[in-house]
């Protein structure tokens, strides 16, 4: 823990909020890990998408504007 | 001595007394463009225009013609002999250039005859008339004179001074500095400059510019992109970011910096289920052309002699460096997996809205419109990046009445393939935070909030300025 964690363990922001129910927590816990598994499946259609995306930007950028 | 006249909207009077400042062209263009409102025109003479300086001193100067250094700026006021801001439009300045003779003009939009209500970029500029300090709400227009400057370099220079006037992190840039970019063949007389030198010009300003262009084949026609690259367009003017727009086909450069009224709401949701897109609602973008007057319009329709949305099929976006995360990616990548799987919103009618805004202004802006202390409370107490993107999702009736029900806040310096990269959900009366990885949630006392409304200024057709 660093000195700024420290501190703000002492301190909590957001002390007098309560949090919500174990329930609600897991079902958000397991929506997000949803995210996270279709992030990592698609990671890499992602990098190819955007290198063709780059490709035709660099040939098209030639052109002339006014 | 400097000559203050004052003149009523009588711009031939104004041409005798100017002469060659003022040719039949610009004549004509002032007569139709300015608005029958303006009473009273001020002429002062001579101006040092900061801008034509240098220009002239660059490059005029050194031509046999006889070209004065100096120019001639036309105030413009609401009521005779009142030099007061409630009564202040804005001015123009024309050089001596025989031609293209307007030069760095700040108007207010209800200075035209064009005049329509809607949200514009528009910077403050301090004028002084007459030793009377104003302000005026403008974006920055000028004419390109043809020899130094085209439009591509007009269109650049007013952003850079739209965004140096707002920003101390951009400086000033003038003219010739601008079209000082790097070309095999001789800078003047100029020919433009291509979308790349745009892109160059804006990174030697300090930006971190970005390019897209419309989906098209290999003959240059254009391929129906189920509207996503006017989704972009939309998306960074409503972000507050002025951007440089190509018509390739026409080869002319001109500025993105608004958009109009929403007109058909109903129609576009009779027309359309589940995530609907805000952008379909504008059928006009506000632009900064340097062929017309300023804001003048572009349709998502056939109107007129004006430009459609599909003759704009490059968008030059000059971020912040620390703006990472992108509106294409946003919009292709992230969102469909947050709301398929963190909202749920399973063929559910919504309206989605997407914008790109700096955390202070979004934390200002929960303090000032939140009702909901829990929600208040975990926003401003939350660190976050100097940039954030925010999704909102209303039902139809809640966008009616500029409410949301679930928003997303993105990490706009997220690294790339990550989850991580949002800060909070609010999902109806939920909120899931996401805190350096301390990920946490806390109900909500209600379900809605107020849509965030904070980049563009409206200009709306109440009287006055």
């Amino acid at each position: 823990m660093n000195a700024i964690d420290m501190i703000l363990s002492k301190g909590k922001p957001l002390q007098d909020v309560e949090l919500a129910g174990e329930e609600i927590q897991l079902e958000w816990e397991q929506a997000l890990a949803a995210v996270n598994d279709e992030f990592e499946s698609k990671a890499e259609q992602f990098l190819r998408d955007e290198r063709v995306q780059a490709a035709k930007v660099v040939e098209l950028s030639k052109l002339m504007l006014g | 001595m400097i000559l203050f006249q004052s003149f009523g909207r009588d711009l031939k009077a104004i041409q005798a007394l100017v002469g060659e400042f003022m040719p039949g062209r610009t004549l004509r263009i002032l007569e139709q463009g300015l608005s029958d409102d303006i009473k009273e025109i001020l002429v002062e003479a001579p101006y040092v225009d900061k801008d034509f300086r240098d220009t002239y001193y660059n490059d005029f100067s050194k031509r046999f013609m006889d070209m004065s250094r100096d120019s001639i700026r036309l105030h413009f006021f609401l009521e005779k002999n009142k030099i007061i801001q409630e009564n202040y439009l804005g001015f123009i300045s024309l050089r001596d250039t025989k031609v293209y003779t307007i030069g760095r003009s700040y108007l207010n939009p209800k200075a035209l005859k064009q005049f329509e209500p809607g949200f514009y970029c528009l910077a403050k500029y301090e004028v002084q008339v007459k030793g009377v300090d104003l302000m005026i709400e403008a974006f920055p227009w000028m004419e390109q004179d043809g020899n130094v400057t085209r439009c591509a370099h007009v269109a650049v220079w007013g952003v850079n001074r739209y965004y140096s006037q707002k920003k101390t992190r951009y400086s000033e840039r003038f003219l010739h500095e601008i079209t000082n970019h790097d070309t095999a063949t001789r800078k003047v007389p100029s020919k433009g400059a291509t979308v790349e030198q745009i892109a160059q010009i804006l990174s030697s300003s300090k930006f971190a510019p970005e390019i897209y262009f419309r989906e098209s084949d290999s003959k240059g026609n254009f391929i129906d992109d189920g509207g996503h690259f006017d989704r972009l367009v939309y998306t960074y003017i409503e972000s507050g970011l002025p951007c440089v727009a190509g018509l390739l086909r026409n080869q002319h450069a001109i500025a993105v910096i608004g958009h109009g009224e929403v007109k058909n709401f109903e129609e576009v949701i009779k027309e359309n289920d589940g995530i609907i897109d805000s952008s379909k609602f504008f059928q006009e973008i506000i632009v900064s052309n340097d062929n017309h007057l300023p804001y003048s319009r572009a349709y998502s329709f056939e109107h007129e002699k004006n430009l459609q949305f599909e003759d704009i099929d490059v968008l030059i976006v000059p971020f912040n460096e620390k703006m990472y995360l992108e509106a294409g990616r946003l919009f292709t990548k992230i969102l469909p997996i947050f709301e398929k799987h963190a909202l749920k919103v399973d063929g559910e009618k919504l309206v989605r809205r997407v914008l790109l805004t700096s955390s202070n202004a979004y934390k200002s802006f929960i303090e000032k419109f939140s009702q909901d202390d829990v929600y208040k409370q975990s926003q401003l107490c939350m660190q976050m990046p100097k940039f954030i993107w925010i999704a909102e999702y209303s039902s139809t009736e809640e966008y009616r009445d500029e409410l949301i029900r679930h928003r997303i806040i993105f990490d706009a310096t997220m690294l790339n393939f990550h989850d991580s990269v949002y800060l909070s959900i609010k999902k109806q009366n939920q909120i899931r935070n996401n805190h350096k990885n301390e990920q946490k949630t806390y109900l909500l006392k209600g379900t809605v909030e107020k849509m965030y409304k904070n980049n563009l200024v409206k200009v709306s057709n109440e009287e006055g300025i």
